[in-house]
């Protein structure tokens, strides 16, 4: 596959997520606390489980916006540069913020009574996947930013 | 860079364009261009020797020590 394409078949992939998120915030988890938990008036966590979603969620759609720069870079040629070691840099750190959020959720439903195993255990697997991922973006970030000082000084060979 | 390239000094001498070193060394003129205006990180012994083939000189008329610091 030649990189125009990969940039295309990444940016399509990213995409697909960066809407699914927003769906995902917008229609489907409002509509699960609204029609499946009662609404507000039954489902006394309405809304905390509204603002968790949205702030757990957000950081993901921020790390898709980000990956798609990066996936811009890779279909001109210019994978490695500063700016993407500092790309992944963010993506490492949103990552993290976001195992911080859902951590700091779930303390909030267990203390609040309102824990449920099956979830409890969904986020447990979704969280060592953000951990995995904050690793290996900030991994790729020091890669990306010692292979962009080796491409510079490459550059500047006659 | 403590290394002062002189490729300018030269070409003046043997009354020569950079485009025309360019065309008889093999080099594109945007490399040659980055080594005379002196932001060139490194020099390949094979540009080196081409270079001072074309221009009937030595690396030293070329390439300059200078303790003047950055």
């Amino acid at each position: 596959m030649k990189q125009k394409e990969m940039s295309y078949v990444l940016k399509a992939i990213d995409g697909t997520v960066i809407v699914a998120c927003l769906v995902l915030m917008f229609f489907i988890l409002p509509r699960l606390a609204g029609d499946s938990l009662g609404g507000p008036q039954v489902f006394a966590a309405y809304w905390p489980f509204l603002a968790f979603s949205w702030i757990g969620l957000a950081p993901l759609v921020f790390l898709a916006v980000i990956a798609w720069g990066i996936f811009s870079d890779i279909g001109r040629d210019n994978s490695f540069s500063e700016r993407n070691a500092a790309r992944l840099r963010a993506m490492s750190y949103l990552s993290a913020a976001t195992i911080l959020v859902w951590l700091g959720g779930l303390a909030y439903f267990a203390f609040s009574g309102l824990s449920v195993l099956g979830i409890m255990l969904a986020f447990a697997v979704a969280m060592a996947i953000m951990v995995v991922m904050a690793v290996v973006c900030a991994c790729l970030s020091h890669l990306t930013a010692k292979a962009a000082q080796i491409k510079h000084e490459n550059d500047l060979t006659v | 860079m403590r290394i002062v390239v002189n490729l300018d000094v030269m070409l003046a001498k043997r009354k020569m364009s950079l485009t025309e070193l360019s065309e008889r060394v093999g080099v594109t003129m945007a490399n040659l261009s980055v080594l005379k205006t002196g932001k060139a990180k490194a020099i390949r012994f094979s540009t080196l020797a081409a270079i001072c083939e074309e221009l009937g000189c030595q690396p030293g008329d070329i390439l300059e020590y200078s303790d003047k610091g950055e």
